[in-house]
């Protein structure tokens, strides 16, 4: 049974604030592509992070440290994903705008891995460039380039789309 | 400029300030009259718009996947080049060329160049060696005649070829280890229908299910009823449904009742709606979702109305056919198999779609709290798809346990132990797999179930019969409740990424990819 509804999670006293880096984490993991895996990855982060937590020296950096870990384990997990040629349903991290077919949004799952986690990082998360840049483990200029990469490889795919419907 | 062209960045700077006077005149003038350049600022607009809408979590339709262009060959690669119309034109023979001489140089060098003669050069004579013959050697291992009963590619030939004799146990060829007790059978080949969507919902006695197209978002739209040979029986338009009992369906179509609250019906297999719950349900406020159902299948539904999922203030009811309950807080989450226990969530917190909350097991249809786990707080997303809601919940056969998504809960002490994916079978055992061994787990101990391979995906039908099932394109294996064990033979899949038995176990619905390539949504008998 792979669900629409995932159960994850036990609150023990790790962090106060273990609701909140949870669905940081999930989200993280789900612009990054995790999909459907997202809460079992940002559970096995935090699981992680709790029992590393004596290499954590600075408390004022645990979300940074936490991104990196469930980051981390999201590339892992893709790498997987890959070899294994996973057939799970297409669940992706998209834009939703009402007046806008889900078929143009689902461009953006056609963009190159890399773009695509640049672009949802910082458009669908409202990450900075620099905390993105962090998170991928790349200079900020490489997120920045990503980017325009990006809006170029969709603007050329939605091109004909825009163009037809007299789009403004 | 490019090609005559304004630049592709010049384009997006234009688009970012949603004007072309940001552009020098020569340029501006340029697009005006450029078919190209607009639609690549069109592009460029819509990008932008779609950039900044809304994120979140969807469930692709399969149009979404289809429509999208994918450039699967070197010609559709130069066709996406910004090349002059010149070149371009000259592309495809430019391509033909280079192919003739590559082949004409794989001709020719071979007589320009004589390889030695590895004979000759160890001395020997060149003399009596034998011809080498393709027919010949390709026979070794080629059987036509398995070849000609495989269905579609080839493929379950290989199968069919191994399922003739004793290997063909459950065990066989994937280092598996066959359970002494259970009897065999080479293979059961089925025909799949296509289904219009994924996932799907089994109705109680595994005879029909509902499917649905179109996007997982709460939106009206076709839901279809099917027996479990895949055959049409009846639709109905709604936004969201489940199995109210085996021939009977509750549906609800958001902001289509009085004053805009959502509707409540009873539908027969027709797709004929039978009975109209009177009354408000759903908030009916803009970008509200409605109301949530949850059949029991035993003639029950609990219908939630609220704003948005992960609200604390969700509230629910108990609708059975004639009248509904008093209100009460929380989620449905599952029904008991007997429909006297419903597991609730009480949401405390959570952005968008997903949120946290606690355990608790009321009875039925009294409401009343049997149990609460409020030191236990589980985490619920929401991720709709589907012809409705359904959560990857079950109470055990006995009602003491609940699996909720790769989670089992001891509702004797709230516990709870991670499984990974499965579902239960009728002794009350929990059969899961997470990518390695299949497990069986009575209560909190697992043990490896040597009937199965390692690295597959387990389904469960209620009435004992289990599907494992390989991404890896490796063939399906069906274990009946009475033990004996099959090689599942799909025709024209090349492998499964999802399935859902009927819980007759006579029927599997599953998705998965094509021999040809393509993504398949499907069901297939069992017989």
């Amino acid at each position: 049974m792979k669900g629409a509804y995932a159960l994850v999670g036990v609150q023990d006293g790790f962090d106060e604030n273990y609701t909140k880096h949870f669905a940081d984490l999930t989200a993280l993991c789900r612009a990054l592509g995790a999909g459907s895996s997202a809460e079992d990855i940002a559970q096995d982060a935090l699981l992680h992070a709790r029992e590393h937590r004596h290499q954590l020296r600075d408390e004022s950096k645990l979300a940074p440290w936490l991104r990196r870990i469930a980051a981390r384990r999201t590339f892992e997990h893709l790498r997987h994903q890959r070899r294994r040629d996973s057939e799970e349903p297409a669940r992706a991290f998209i834009p939703v705008d009402p007046s806008i077919s889900i078929d143009v949004s689902a461009a953006i799952t056609l963009l190159p891995e890399r773009e695509r986690q640049a672009v949802g990082l910082v458009y669908g998360l409202g990450y900075e460039q620099e905390e993105a840049a962090t998170v991928m483990g790349v200079a900020r200029g490489t997120v920045a380039t990503l980017l325009h990469r990006a809006r170029r490889h969709l603007a050329e795919r939605l091109a004909g789309y825009a163009q037809e419907r007299d789009l403004p | 400029m490019r090609s005559g062209h304004v630049s592709s960045d010049r384009l997006g700077e234009a688009a970012q300030h949603a004007s072309l006077d940001s552009l020098r005149g020569a340029e501006r003038l340029h697009v005006e009259s450029c078919d190209h350049c607009k639609r690549l600022y069109a592009g460029y607009r819509l990008t932008d718009r779609l950039l900044s809408a809304n994120w979140r979590q969807a469930v692709l339709p399969p149009s979404a996947m289809e429509q999208a262009p994918i450039r699967t060959g070197l010609l559709d690669y130069l066709r996406g080049l910004e090349l002059n119309p010149g070149l371009r034109a000259a592309a495809p023979a430019a391509l033909a060329v280079c192919l003739v001489a590559l082949v004409a140089f794989g001709v020719l060098l071979p007589q320009l160049m004589p390889l030695p003669n590895p004979a000759a050069s160890s001395g020997r004579s060149a003399v009596g060696l034998p011809t080498p013959s393709f027919g010949s050697s390709a026979s070794a291992g080629y059987n036509p005649t398995a070849s000609a009963a495989g269905p579609v590619d080839g493929s379950p030939a290989a199968q069919q070829s191994s399922g003739s004799g004793p290997g063909a146990t459950a065990g066989s060829g994937s280092g598996k280890t066959p359970n002494p007790t259970a009897t065999s059978s080479p293979e059961t080949a089925s025909s799949p229908a296509r289904l219009p969507g994924w996932p799907v919902a089994w109705a109680p006695d595994g005879a029909h299910l509902m499917a649905a197209g179109g996007s997982g978002w709460i939106t009206q739209r076709q839901i279809q009823i099917l027996d479990a040979s895949g055959r049409l029986v009846g639709s109905f338009n709604a936004d969201s449904a489940s199995w109210f009992n085996s021939n009977t369906i509750a549906a609800t179509s958001h902001g289509k009742g009085p004053g805009g609250f959502a509707t409540l019906n009873l539908v027969g297999l027709n797709g004929h709606v039978t009975a109209t719950l009177a009354g408000k349900y759903g908030d009916g406020g803009p970008g509200a979702s409605g109301a949530v159902l949850l059949g029991s299948g035993t003639g029950l539904v609990a219908i939630a109305s609220k704003g948005d999922w992960g609200q604390s203030q969700s509230m629910f009811v108990i609708w059975d056919g004639q009248s509904a309950g008093s209100s009460h807080a929380g989620m449905p989450i599952a029904f008991s198999r007997d429909g006297k226990k419903l597991a609730v969530l009480h949401p405390s917190s959570g952005p968008g779609s997903s949120s946290s909350g606690w355990l608790e097991i009321l009875s039925v249809p009294g409401l009343n709290s049997i149990a609460s786990y409020s030191h236990t707080t589980l985490r619920v997303a929401n991720q709709g798809n589907g012809p409705g809601y359904a959560p990857d919940v079950a109470f055990s056969p006995d009602g003491n346990w609940l699996y909720a998504a790769g989670t089992l809960v001891d509702l004797s002490r709230g516990s709870t132990t991670r499984v990974g994916n499965g579902g239960w079978l009728p002794d009350g055992t929990l059969l899961t797999s997470n990518g390695g061994a299949v497990l069986r787990w009575q209560g909190t101990r697992s043990t490896p179930d040597a009937r199965f391979a390692s690295g597959g995906s387990v389904a469960t039908s209620r009435h004992g019969d289990v599907v494992e099932y390989f991404a890896d394109g490796r063939s399906p294996l069906l274990v009946t409740a009475g033990g004996t064990i099959r090689q599942l033979n799909l025709l024209g899949v090349a492998s499964l990424g999802d399935a859902q038995l009927a819980p007759s176990g006579g029927a599997i619905a599953f998705t998965g990819r094509s021999t040809a390539g393509g993504k398949v949504t499907a069901v297939a008998r069992l017989n």
